[in-house]
């Protein structure tokens, strides 16, 4: 068995990009992309509070059902890669990024849950983005 | 290449240790942000290398480089209006290793695009 021992993983060739083989061995990809750049569990329907996270600062409260992260470190533009799902235990839920409003910006996601027929704070929320750090 | 590393483990001074099979394992293979209205287009992604429309509501990605099998994971987000919220999935059955179909339904009762689509897919390369 073999260790690296270190703070940082720089690539040689380009600073951004460290390669690592694939499970198949006949693959390559490029470490950096394929991490995620951000995570957060979400618990709370009258106060969302972060209980798990990652490169998540803060969250903001934007009224019924719209709760946005904000992130620690941006990202390069916002065509990002975002996931969200949602936690509820009284009725069926759902979650949703809208295209008006309250949108996403290099520094945030935001996303808005609704019940089948209703926009609903919900129990918790779990978010995750992937693309290009700034 | 300028270099290669072969191990087992990378470990932080402060933040811990990892081992590196879960770098390996535990990465997205490939991801995409895509427009589902209008022209389809892909925004932004990583080891994708088309999208394909197919009809209304109906999309296949194709990955640049080939998953093992057809068994990896594929997870979805649609994004849409205030009025109807995008429901997603990959109902199809046709997904290979290099392609998978995304499905959208902006009404609930039949395929619609949505605006945009993310998807992200975890699992073994060849």
């Amino acid at each position: 068995m073999s260790e690296i021992i270190t703070d940082k993983l720089t690539g040689k060739t380009s600073a951004g990009d460290v390669t690592i083989t694939s499970e198949g061995g006949s693959a390559t990809m490029q470490l950096q992309q394929g991490v995620a750049k951000m995570f957060a569990y979400i618990e709370g329907d009258a106060t969302p509070t972060i209980t798990g996270s990652f490169n998540t600062a803060s969250l903001t409260d934007e009224g019924v059902a719209v709760v946005r992260a904000n992130l620690t470190n941006a990202m390069s533009d916002t065509t990002f890669t975002n996931m969200g799902l949602p936690k509820e235990s009284a009725f069926k839920c759902m979650i949703q990024e809208l295209t008006t409003g309250d949108i996403r910006s290099t520094s945030s996601m935001v996303l808005k849950s609704h019940s089948v027929s209703a926009s609903a704070d919900i129990d918790g929320r779990n978010y995750m983005i992937f693309g290009d750090l700034a | 290449m300028a270099g290669k590393i072969i191990a087992d483990t990378l470990e932080h001074s402060t933040a811990g240790s990892i081992a590196t099979n879960y770098v390996v394992n535990g990465s997205a293979k490939a991801f995409a942000q895509f427009a589902g209205d209008g022209t389809a287009q892909i925004n932004e992604s990583f080891g994708m290398s088309s999208l394909s429309d197919t009809g209304a509501g109906l999309y296949v990605l194709t990955v640049s480089s080939a998953m093992s099998s057809s068994d990896y994971t594929v997870v979805l987000h649609g994004i849409d209006d205030v009025s109807y919220p995008a429901h997603v999935g990959s109902y199809d059955t046709s997904r290979t290793t290099t392609t998978f179909p995304v499905n959208s339904s902006n009404t609930g009762s039949s395929w619609g695009d949505a605006g945009t689509l993310d998807a992200v897919i975890f699992g073994d390369l060849a």
